[in-house]
């Protein structure tokens, strides 16, 4: 038995030195240099150390050996051209192998082909063939897949400066707590002081609010890292060679989410380098360089982070796109839609063309991951595309999911939460009038007709009649650029709202959390980015 | 320096929670707790309550504690015995009837709420009153009982006939699971 405590030390070590050992060997598979050699070195060596120091003794023996490698690299015994992507292959192996231990899953160790890449690298030194060695390697993105998001309750490692400022809020707080608490006990409390202590407490509960927030702050950098291999997988797989270019490893993001982003993002890098880019003959045909340029960006918005994976490749031909999608039943043929809403076609449960299934592709999960992903991170996708230039997928998430703006809103007597961030634009019904289609209540948008929901419905009751002069107030969401309308009776205000731990109220159909609200009373938080789906699904099926 | 010291002195009772208000005065120490292994002092000890005249006991380890009934919200699109959710001290928990879970009706004026931890989230269950704690130990409870009860069994872990309790013992964890109360969507949705 190991020491569980000093088992789960080692494992969050790990993950730093395992990112360090693939940083390393990205770097070097670029451009060569000692200096990332010497890094892979020390990684190997840690880990074997302190692997064996906390008894995991088979996982060390396969790090020694691993070491070997890299000290015969280091006397330039083996080219390391042959060496990183062998390495690379074993830095998977070794993230699978903690992955396990981890879960407390047995792991299944290749052994055989562990020593065949070792005698292929010790012994043929120039007759090594790379390509063999990336066949047996497991194939990562399956290892990428699902790896992160299964674990149990994961652990944030923090900067102490980070820790310091939360210290220091916590001390102003209890300062004029203290102090407050002194004015209220004299004998004739001076309302101005008061207000002064108070509006004190609140700017440092603020400052506390944010430091506390950025606790769960992470850089993108691994993320990125990730990225990188897989992308440099992908090319190797599909023999398109690429240059990556990453901008924007600094820029922080909430630990889940960024967790929780792996999946959406392997579909979309892999789809740039598989179907976004062109074979090099087809590029030369096409006059651009043999390698395809692969370009991953961050960068903090107001509304939270927007990363997008730019591919100079061939780009969407939205004709092909329409067709696909009518023939697929997920549109009729007389919809009239922009380029941008047929690029979102490619989202769509069920798009998956036959020219799009090769062996990559094949996994039986598509770029509709993406989209529902970004609907529980409530955050937003556009494909831009340029016929022979490339496409570009923009991603703008929510750079933390606890606190949100919402507007607070009033239907009957209930009262609940429409998050900011889901809604495009609050119209009045009243002023845009309305018209029915089939029976149904339409509002004329300048993209397009969109349905009227009111709120009652969703939550089961009947919807108030209502004075001729009222107001209609209604939010309007767009799902996958498809307009809808949600009306209510009142929007009452706006408030910053954060969301209660609570697993029970995200799982209530047509919402997605609970919140407590300003009047101490707890308010439901309505999911409209479900409810349209929902709708939009629904009025589909009844066409098909 | 010496303000300092003066100013700390009087620090310590402002951070003093106020006791919540507990209804049933018998036992009124009913502390929060998460774990099961709370050692010898929760073993075997039941808190039993009353509902439509039934006596039931659940494990008092898995008891938070025990507040009066609370103002809440409604929520839809839940089961009907799902009352809503309350705020109780800056945390949200759901309220369950357990009278109407159970088919007794609709819970009665001044009942009693007592707050558990679900997988899903905080819970209060309201029943009709506390009655005591009482303790019983693992012999006199009767597992798997033959009893005549319109409670689905999976619910019940056993009977005791003792003179200290006779009635049953309930999973309270097990009678409300959250999957049970969302699972109910919206007829009139689409």
């Amino acid at each position: 038995m190991h020491d569980q405590e000093f088992l789960q030390i080692f494992l969050e070590e790990s993950e730093d030195l395992l990112n360090q050992w693939q940083t390393s060997c990205l770097n070097m598979d670029q451009s060569f240099d000692v200096e990332d050699l010497n890094c892979l070195f020390r990684a190997a060596h840690t880990l074997k150390g302190s692997s064996k120091a906390v008894g995991l003794d088979d996982f060390g023996d396969f790090i020694h050996q691993v070491e070997d490698i890299i000290r015969a690299l280091q006397e330039n015994e083996i080219s390391p051209s042959d060496a990183t992507t062998t390495l690379l292959a074993w830095h998977q192996v070794a993230e699978g192998w903690l992955e396990a231990i981890q879960e407390g899953d047995p792991f299944d160790f290749d052994e055989s082909t562990f020593q065949e890449q070792l005698a292929a690298l010790k012994g043929e030194k120039v007759a090594m063939p790379k390509k063999d060695a990336a066949s047996k390697a497991p194939p990562s993105e399956a290892k990428a897949k699902g790896s992160k998001s299964k674990k149990k309750d994961s652990t944030i490692r923090v900067p102490s400066s980070k820790c310091d400022k939360i210290i220091r809020s916590v001390g102003q707080i209890t300062t004029n707590c203290t102090a407050l608490r002194k004015v209220l006990e004299g004998s004739n409390p001076d309302f101005n002081v008061v207000f002064e202590f108070m509006n004190a407490l609140e700017k440092h509960t603020d400052v506390l609010h944010r430091d506390t927030l950025a606790i769960r702050m992470q850089p993108l950098d691994r993320f990125f890292v990730r990225m990188q291999a897989l992308a440099r997988d992908v090319s190797q797989q599909t023999g398109k060679p690429i240059k990556i270019q990453v901008e924007g490893n600094t820029v922080e993001i909430d630990k889940a989410v960024g967790e929780k982003l792996i999946d959406p993002f392997i579909h979309i890098v892999r789809n740039a380098i598989d179907h976004g880019l062109e074979t090099p003959e087809g590029r030369r045909k096409a006059g651009k360089t043999d390698e395809g340029l692969v370009r991953l960006k961050a960068r903090s918005t107001s509304g939270g982070v927007e990363i997008s994976v730019r591919d100079d490749g061939k780009g969407i031909d939205p004709d092909i796109i329409f067709n696909k999608a009518v023939e697929k039943g997920i549109i009729s043929a007389e919809e009239d839609l922009t380029e941008e809403q047929i690029y979102q076609l490619i989202l769509r449960p069920g798009f998956s063309t036959k020219e799009q299934v090769s062996d990559l592709s094949g996994r039986g999960v598509g770029m509709d991951v993406v989209a529902s992903t970004l609907v529980e991170l409530g955050g937003r996708i556009q494909i831009q595309s340029q016929l022979g230039e490339g496409t570009a997928f923009v991603l703008s998430i929510p750079a933390d999911l606890s606190i949100l703006d919402a507007f607070i809103v009033e239907s009957g007597t209930d009262r609940y939460c429409v998050l900011l961030q889901e809604v495009d634009e609050i119209i009045d019904l009243k002023v845009t009038g309305t018209r029915n289609v089939d029976k149904t209540e339409m509002v004329v948008l300048p993209d397009g007709m969109a349905p009227i929901k009111n709120i009652h419905s969703v939550a089961g009751r009947k919807p108030k009649t209502r004075k001729d002069a009222e107001k209609r107030p209604a939010f309007v969401t767009r799902y996958h650029n498809q307009p809808t309308a949600f009306e209510v009776d009142r929007i009452v205000g706006q408030q910053k709202i954060m969301v209660s731990e609570n697993e029970g109220a995200k799982k209530v159909y047509g919402f997605s959390g609970v919140a407590i609200l300003d009047d101490f009373h707890p308010g439901m938080i309505l999911s409209l980015s479900q409810l349209a789906s929902e709708y939009h699904v629904h009025s589909k099926e009844g066409v098909a | 320096m010496s303000d300092g010291l003066h100013l700390f002195d009087d620090e310590e009772p402002a951070k003093v929670e106020p006791k919540e208000s507990v209804k049933n005065e018998k036992k009124p120490e009913v502390v929060a707790s998460e774990d099961e292994d709370l050692g010898s002092e929760f073993e075997n000890r039941y808190l039993v309550f009353v509902l439509n005249d039934e006596k039931f006991a659940v494990a008092l380890a898995s008891i938070g504690e025990v507040i009066e009934a609370p103002e809440y919200r409604q929520v839809p699109n839940t089961v009907p015995y799902f009352l809503g959710f309350f705020n109780l001290r800056g945390q949200v928990i759901g309220l369950i009837d357990l009278r109407k879970k159970f088919g007794y009706g609709d819970a009665e004026e001044g009942s009693t709420a007592m707050v558990f931890e679900c997988p899903g989230g905080m819970l209060a269950a309201l029943v009709d009153r506390i009655d005591k704690i009482e303790t019983v130990m693992d012999e006199d409870i009767e597992k798997e009982p033959r009893i005549k009860s319109k409670l689905p069994m999976e619910y019940v872990m056993g009977v005791s006939r003792k003179e200290c309790f006779s009635g049953v013992f309930l999973d309270l964890k097990k009678v409300l699971t959250d999957d049970d109360w969302v699972k109910v969507k919206a007829m009139g949705a689409s």
